[in-house]
C-alpha cells in the first residue's frame, strides 16, 4: 500500500515540477490580492480603530493568511477529473490496480506541496512588505485550528473532485464550474472576512459549505470564534463533508452505468 | 490608403459577426459568464462600502465609474485585438503564420486586428450599467471638456493595452511556448481595479510612466470627475505613444527573425 502511495506521489511530484513556471505565474495572480486588498482597506479606515472588529493589523494578517491557507488546502482537481472524463483518459485509470480517487488525491497533495514551496518567496515578500502591521502573537494556532484546516483540506478536495466528476453525467460542465466559483468567491471569505458581510449573508455562509473550505480555519486563527462556535462549525463542516461524499458516490454510480469511455 | 484599410477592416467585422451568429447558444452563455465576472467585482465593492464610506477620497459612485472604465477598456481590447494576439502565437507555432505574410496588406494590421470577438458583449453592457449607477451616486459636476479628456485617456489606455498584449505576443517569435506570460498580464491588470491612490507613491508613479496602466481606469475617472489627475500623466502620454511606435519597430524586427515552422 505505502509503496503504491509513494510511487503515485513521486510521479505526480515530477509531473508538477515540469509545469513549475506556469504554476508560479498563476500563483502570482493569487498573490496580488494578498498585497493589494489590504491597501484598499487601509485607505478605508479613515482614522477608525477597527472595521467590524478588524484592526488594520488584523486585516493585513487576514489577507496574508488567505493566500497561505489557500495554497495549502485549495484544490483544482476538478479540472483534471473533468478533462480525464472528456478525453477518455478515465478508462485507462479504471483498469489500474489503484483507484482513480487515490490517484487524484495524491496528485492533489503533491501539487499542494510543490505550491507551498513555490509560494515561499511570495510569502516572504508579503511578510517584508507588511512587517509593520503583522502581529503574530495574537494568532490562535491550537488544536482547533489544525482540525479546521484538516477539515478544509478534505472538504476542498471532495467538492472539487465531485464537481469534476459531474463531467460523467453532464456534457457541458464549464457553466457549473462558474457557478461554483461564484459561490466559493462570495462565501468562503476570499474577498473579505465574512464579518464584513451583511448579516443575512453571514447566516447563509454559516450553513453553506464554502465557509468551511477557507474562512472557518481563518476565523479560528484570528480568534473570532468561541469554543462553542468552533464546535458547531466543525459539526456543520463534517455534515457537509458527508453530504458531498454521498453526492459524489451518486454521481459515480450514475455516471459509470451510463454510456461513456469517450475515445475508445 | 486609409480608405483601403478601412474597407478591409469593415470586412473583418462582417466575417467575424457572421461566424459568431453560427453559434447562438454559445454566444448567450458567454454573456452569462461575463455578467458573473462583473458580479464578482460588484460584490467586492458592495462589501467594501458596506463597511466604509470611502476608499481614500473615492466614494462608492466614483469607484463604480472607475470600474466602468476598466471593464470598458478590457472589453474593447478583447473585442478588437486580444484574441488576435493569442492567434498569432498559435499561428507561429503551427506555421500558418506564413499565410499572413503573403497577403498584400500590412502584416501587423492583418495579424492583430483580423478577428473581431463578440465574447465581451455582456461585459460592455455591465460596464454601461455600472457607469450609469456610478454617475447617479456621484456628486461631481461634469462638463463637455471633462468628457473629451476622459475619452482621450481611455484611448491612451487602449493603446497601452495593445502594446502590452503585442509585446508579449512578439516574444513568441523567439520563445515558441510563452502562454504563461499571458497570466502575468492578467495579474498585472488586477492593479487597475481600485483607485491608484491606495498604492505607495513609488508604485503609483511606475503605473503612470513605466507601465502606464493607470490610463486604463484611474486617470480617465479623475479626468471625468474633474479631480486632480495623477502627477506625471503628461509624461505617461508621451511614453505610451512612444511605446506604440516601439511595438511597431519590435514587430518589424521580429518578422526578420521569423523562420517559418512549416517550410
Amino acid at each position: 500500500m505505502w509503496q503504491k502511495i509513494l510511487a503515485l506521489f513521486s510521479i505526480n511530484l515530477q509531473g508538477n515540477l515540469i509545469y513549475k513556471a506556469n504554476a508560479f505565474l498563476w500563483m502570482l495572480t493569487d498573490a496580488v490580492p494578498a498585497i493589494f486588498m489590504p491597501l484598499v482597506w487601509l485607505a478605508s479606515y479613515q482614522g477608525r480603530a477597527n472595521i467590524a472588529g478588524f484592526t488594520p493589523s488584523l486585516m493585513v494578517t487576514y489577507y496574508l493568511a488567505v493566500f497561505i491557507i489557500n495554497n495549502v488546502v485549495g484544490s483544482g482537481i476538478f479540472d483534471e477529473v473533468a478533462r480525464d472524463v472528456r478525453e477518455g483518459q478515465l478508462a485507462k485509470h479504471l483498469i489500474r490496480p489503484i483507484s482513480y480517487l487515490s490517484t487524484c488525491y495524491f496528485s492533489n497533495i503533491s501539487w499542494r506541496i510543490v505550491r507551498l514551496f513555490m509560494s515561499l518567496p511570495l510569502i516572504v515578500i508579503g511578510f517584508v512588505v507588511w512587517h509593520n502591521y503583522l502581529s503574530l502573537d495574537n494568532l490562535n494556532l491550537g488544536i482547533w485550528f489544525w482540525l479546521a484546516l484538516l477539515l478544509a483540506h478534505f472538504l476542498n478536495f471532495t467538492i472539487s473532485y465531485t464537481i469534476g466528476s459531474l463531467a460523467l453525467i453532464l456534457v457541458e460542465t464549464s457553466s457549473f464550474f462558474s457557478i461554483y466559483f461564484f459561490f466559493n468567491f462570495l462565501l468562503s471569505g476570499q474577498i473579505a472576512p465574512l464579518a464584513m458581510f451583511p448579516s443575512g449573508l453571514i447566516t447563509l455562509a454559516t450553513y453553506m459549505p464554502f465557509r468551511y473550505i477557507l474562512s472557518f480555519p481563518l476565523e479560528i486563527l484570528t480568534g473570532q470564534l468561541s469554543t462553542s462556535g468552533i464546535i458547531s462549525g466543525l459539526i456543520i463542516g463534517m455534515i457537509w463533508l458527508g453530504v458531498v461524499t454521498l453526492a459524489c458516490k451518486l454521481v459515480w454510480n450514475k455516471g459509470l452505468k451510463s454510456d461513456f469511455a469517450v475515445g475508445i | 490608403m486609409i480608405k483601403k484599410y478601412w474597407n478591409i477592416y469593415k470586412v473583418f467585422w462582417r466575417t467575424s459577426l457572421a461566424r459568431e451568429l453560427e453559434f447562438r447558444a454559445n454566444f448567450l452563455a458567454k454573456i452569462g459568464i461575463n455578467i458573473i465576472w462583473i458580479g464578482f467585482y460588484v460584490i467586492s465593492v458592495a462589501i467594501l462600502f458596506n463597511n466604509t464610506a470611502s476608499i481614500g477620497t473615492w466614494t462608492k459612485g466614483d469607484v463604480y465609474i472607475l470600474a466602468a472604465f476598466f471593464t470598458f477598456v478590457e472589453a474593447i481590447a478583447y473585442t478588437i485585438f486580444v484574441r488576435n494576439t493569442q492567434e498569432i502565437a498559435e499561428m507561429i507555432r503551427n506555421g500558418n503564420f506564413d499565410g499572413i505574410l503573403l497577403r498584400p496588406v500590412n502584416t501587423q494590421f492583418l495579424a492583430s486586428l483580423r478577428f473581431v470577438s463578440f465574447d465581451e458583449l455582456g461585459t460592455l453592457i455591465g460596464s454601461l450599467a455600472m457607469f450609469i449607477y456610478g454617475l447617479s451616486q456621484s456628486h461631481a459636476s461634469i462638463n463637455f471638456r471633462q468628457i473629451l479628456l476622459a475619452l482621450a485617456f481611455v484611448g491612451i489606455g487602449l493603446i497601452i493595452f495593445y502594446c502590452f498584449a503585442m509585446t508579449i505576443t512578439i516574444m513568441v517569435f523567439w520563445f515558441i511556448k510563452l502562454d504563461n506570460i499571458r497570466v502575468l498580464m492578467t495579474s498585472t491588470l488586477q492593479l487597475v481595479r481600485f483607485p491608484a491612490d491606495v498604492l505607495p507613491t513609488v508604485i503609483r508613479r511606475i503605473l503612470v510612466v513605466v507601465l502606464p496602466i493607470s490610463f486604463i481606469s484611474t486617470i480617465p475617472t479623475q479626468a471625468l470627475l474633474g479631480r486632480n489627475i495623477e502627477p506625471w500623466a503628461g509624461v505617461g502620454v508621451i511614453i505610451s505613444l512612444s511605446l506604440f511606435i516601439g511595438v511597431k519597430l519590435f514587430w518589424d524586427y521580429a518578422l526578420k527573425a521569423y523562420s517559418s515552422a512549416s517550410s
